[in-house]
Formats: C-alpha cells, sequence, structure tokens
C-alpha cells in the first residue's frame, strides 16, 4: 500500500483518510509493522498529543522501524500539527520522551494568548487561508521553512520540509477546498 | 492574524436536524448529510453537531444516523458534543471522523475525564458548552441547574487542558434578538481561553456587534444558517466590509458574473462592479 496512515492510537486518522479518499488517494490506517515495511509514504494526523503518541509508537513497536523507514531508506512522511511537531527530537510537550529527531530544531509553547491559535489564518508564501488549532511552535533553520503564518506578531512555520520529511502546523485535511489542494500537491509531488 | 470564524451549529433530536428554541421547542430541518454539505458549500469555517437526545443516555439515536458517511462530507473542521458520558464514547466520536468534541455534563460528574482526554487527543481536541440561563449555570440539557458561580466555573475551565468555552445562551436561543455581549465581556475577564458565542443570533449586524464589542474567538449559530443559502456568505461580507477579518475561501460565479464581499462584478479582465 502506497500511502500509510499512522495509526498511534489518537489523532484524526479517519478526518485524515476521509481527504485522501476525497482526493482519489488510496490509503490506509495501521499500526502493524508488516504494513509499515511495505508503505511507499506515511502520513502522521495531528489531533494528539506529544508523549502519549510517542509511548504508543513504542508500545505497538514501531517507534524504531518508523526510524529506519524515513530517515535510512528514506520513506516520505507527511506530519500534521502534531506529526510536524514530532519530526522535531526537543519536545517540551513529550516531557522526558523524544521525538524522531530527523530535523534540528524543538518544539516549545506558543508565547502568546489566547492559546491555542485557533481557527483560519494566511499563509505569508501560498497566501492561501488555512486551519490551526496548536499551543506549541516549531523552531528550525530557514532554509526548511517553506511556509509561515503570523498569529499576534509572532511568525510560526506553517509548512517545513527536509529531503522526503514534510511537516504542516496546519490542518491541510480541514482546510476546504484549498487545504486539499495544498495536501495533494505535497504528496504527489516528486522530492526527489 | 487568525480570522474571526463563523460556526454553524447542527442540533440533533432523534436522529434528525432540528430547529431549537428556547431548548423547549424544537421544529424539524432533515437530514444530517445535507446540512453538512450546505454548511460546506455556504463557506462556513467550522460545524459543531450537537445530540441533545442524549440526556437519556447517549449515542443510540445519534449513532442511528449514518454519523460515519455523514462527517465524509466535511473539509471543514467539525465539533460533536451532546452528552458524552465516558473516554471512550469520545474517542469513537473522533473516530467516526471528527476533530473535537464538546462536552458539558461531565466537567460535573467526572473530573478525571478531561485531563485523560487532553493527554490522548490534546486540549485542542476539547471544547468546554457552558449552558447559561438567567445568569445561572445548567447541565443535561438545561434539566440540572448547577450551584457553582459563573466566574467560578469559568476559572476552573480554564485551568484544565481544554481548547476553547462554548458559551451558550439558553435565554436568547432562537429569539434573533442578538449575542449576550454583556455576558460575553463579563466571562472574558475570567479566561484567556478562545470563546465561541451561540444564543440570539439572527442578522448580520448581530455578528458584528460580537466582534466590535468582544473579543470572541468565533461565532455560532444554528437555526439561521439553516435557512438562508449564502447566509454565512453574506455575513462575513458584511463583516469585512466593516473592517472584521474573516476567512474568504471562493468566489460565487453565476454566469459571468462574480460576488465577492456583496458586490457583484462582471467577470472581464477589469473585474467592473455592476
Amino acid at each position: 500500500m502506497k500511502y500509510l496512515i499512522i495509526d498511534y492510537g489518537a489523532g484524526n486518522t479517519t478526518s485524515l483518510k476521509n481527504a485522501l479518499d476525497q482526493l482519489d488517494i488510496a490509503s490506509i490506517i495501521s499500526n502493524n509493522p508488516k504494513d509499515i515495511k511495505n508503505a511507499q509514504s506515511y502520513l502522521f494526523a495531528g489531533v494528539g498529543s506529544a508523549k502519549h503518541a510517542i509511548n504508543r509508537l513504542k508500545e505497538y513497536q514501531i517507534y524504531n522501524l518508523l526510524q529506519e523507514e524515513v530517515s535510512i531508506k528514506k520513506k516520505k512522511f507527511f506530519g500534521i500539527c502534531l506529526g510536524a511537531q514530532i519530526i522535531f527530537s526537543s519536545l517540551e510537550e513529550a516531557e522526558d520522551e523524544q521525538g524522531f529527531g530527523w530535523l534540528n530544531g524543538s518544539v516549545s509553547k506558543l508565547n502568546s494568548k489566547p492559546l491555542p491559535h485557533v481557527g483560519w489564518n494566511q499563509l505569508e508564501q501560498l497566501r492561501e487561508e488555512v486551519y490551526f488549532d496548536h499551543s506549541f511552535k516549531i523552531e528550525c533553520q530557514d532554509i526548511y521553512i517553506k511556509d509561515t503564518v503570523a498569529y499576534n506578531n509572532i511568525e510560526i512555520p506553517a509548512i517545513i520540509q527536509k529531503e522526503n520529511i514534510i511537516g504542516f502546523q496546519f490542518h491541510p485535511e480541514k482546510s476546504g477546498i484549498v487545504g486539499l489542494e495544498i495536501l495533494k500537491n505535497y504528496l504527489l509531488k516528486d522530492v526527489g | 492574524m487568525s480570522r474571526k470564524r463563523i460556526i454553524g451549529i447542527i442540533t440533533i433530536k432523534d436522529g434528525i436536524v432540528v430547529q431549537s428554541i428556547g431548548f423547549n421547542t424544537y421544529l424539524p430541518i432533515g437530514s444530517l448529510n445535507i446540512a453538512i454539505e450546505y454548511f460546506n458549500d455556504w463557506e462556513l469555517d467550522e460545524i459543531a453537531i450537537i445530540d441533545i437526545s442524549a440526556s437519556k443516555g447517549y449515542a443510540d439515536s445519534f449513532y442511528g444516523i449514518d454519523l460515519k458517511s455523514a462527517l465524509k462530507l466535511s473539509s471543514i473542521p467539525v465539533s460533536i458534543g451532546g452528552g458524552i458520558k465516558s473516554y471512550d464514547q469520545a474517542a469513537k466520536l473522533i473516530d467516526l471522523g471528527c476533530e473535537k468534541i464538546i462536552v458539558n455534563s461531565i466537567l460535573f460528574s467526572d473530573e478525571n475525564f478531561i485531563s485523560s482526554f487532553a493527554n490522548s487527543y490534546g486540549s485542542q481536541a476539547i471544547i468546554a458548552a457552558i449552558d447559561i440561563h438567567k445568569n445561572s449555570i445548567y447541565s443535561n440539557s438545561a434539566t440540572n441547574k448547577q450551584s457553582i458561580s459563573l466566574q467560578n466555573h469559568i476559572n476552573y475551565l480554564d485551568s484544565l487542558p481544554i481548547g476553547e468555552i462554548l458559551i451558550n445562551s439558553i435565554d436568547r436561543d432562537g429569539l434573533k434578538i442578538g449575542y449576550d455581549i454583556k455576558l460575553i465581556n463579563e466571562i472574558e475577564t475570567f479566561t484567556s481561553k478562545p470563546i465561541i458565542s451561540l444564543g440570539g443570533a439572527g442578522k448580520m449586524e448581530d455578528f458584528l456587534t460580537l466582534f466590535k464589542q468582544t473579543n470572541a474567538s468565533a461565532a455560532a449559530a444554528g437555526n439561521m444558517l439553516h435557512f438562508t443559502e449564502h447566509s454565512a456568505m453574506t455575513i462575513k461580507g458584511y463583516l469585512r466590509n466593516n473592517k472584521v477579518n474573516t476567512r474568504k475561501e471562493i468566489t460565487f460565479i453565476y454566469n459571468d458574473t462574480k460576488f465577492i464581499d456583496n458586490k457583484i462584478y462582471k467577470k472581464t479582465d477589469k473585474n467592473e462592479i455592476l
């Protein structure tokens, strides 16, 4: 199966699958190691909590497997919201647990009010309005930040990418037609 | 900066979408599928589905309608609530295809629910709803008056790992007399969480008043948004014309005219206003 939505015991995985179905992109939701080895790309849905997600991945014995498939075998990884944050190893929300660490950087609480940053906001580069719902913010090198969003004068990375690893801080699967377009473009694009 | 939101409320009683007035009169509107499709097409920002049959025991009536297939129709976020009594029920709802749960009564009966659900799904996945009638707080579909003061309850919610607070004015429900501005202003002093205001919306001006006179993050409405095609778009155009920032996804195109912010443009190279 080409696209696998990782089942980590939480997340809006059904919503994400619904979006892929809308785009006519076949996918399965699974945490089975065999399915993970067979998949060519992974999606990590948001609506989850970092510590719990990482614990579950380890429980299902797929945390190390995903490390291998993504950072060594270079399979594509598309992370949404929590999924974008889990790309980094230093996660304030996860306490003693660590994210995958595929990019250098960290994730810490957004220093603003009100929290969460919830609602539609405009991407600075793509100029499209997409849906955000998060309280933590990614910090990483500019070179990996493909788009940002402004919230109370704070610039927040909204799309990050390093080769086969892509993170969306917003929810493209729930951002109307515009969101689906963005999702489709990234899923189907060759990252080389 | 994030936009002000218009949230469409879909009230379900015994499996069908209803219009509610004062929490005791219910008129049928129709099917959930159609309501969700219309709210998506008419440019609402979010949908909240509330099951009011649930005080008798959650969900038989709710799952009787095909909620899972109805949720496939929405490409904007959906929140669901109404009589949620356990972590498993809440998790099941997210699994059916939504993003957030709305809880009220369980806040008074199970103090562990919020933290255990937030631990798995994140605090942003929880909307705490408060039903207010004559300045008192009610739970269980407005049947159970709570003795806690508004201030104490809001302070309590502010300390919990939740995402947003939905303020529902039972007194104004269905009456189209505008939102309870005074109430929202009061509540804002007790919390820094995003507030959703519900109850009383009847005309475009009510939304403008809410966003000009309070810091509410979202305006929610049920009744008025179901009956008028494009009403959310009209409201948002009106808000933008009055300097309130709202989302603008698509412009409607009929024949060779475009409809943007309540003005009609002839679709030419110069986009002349008709």
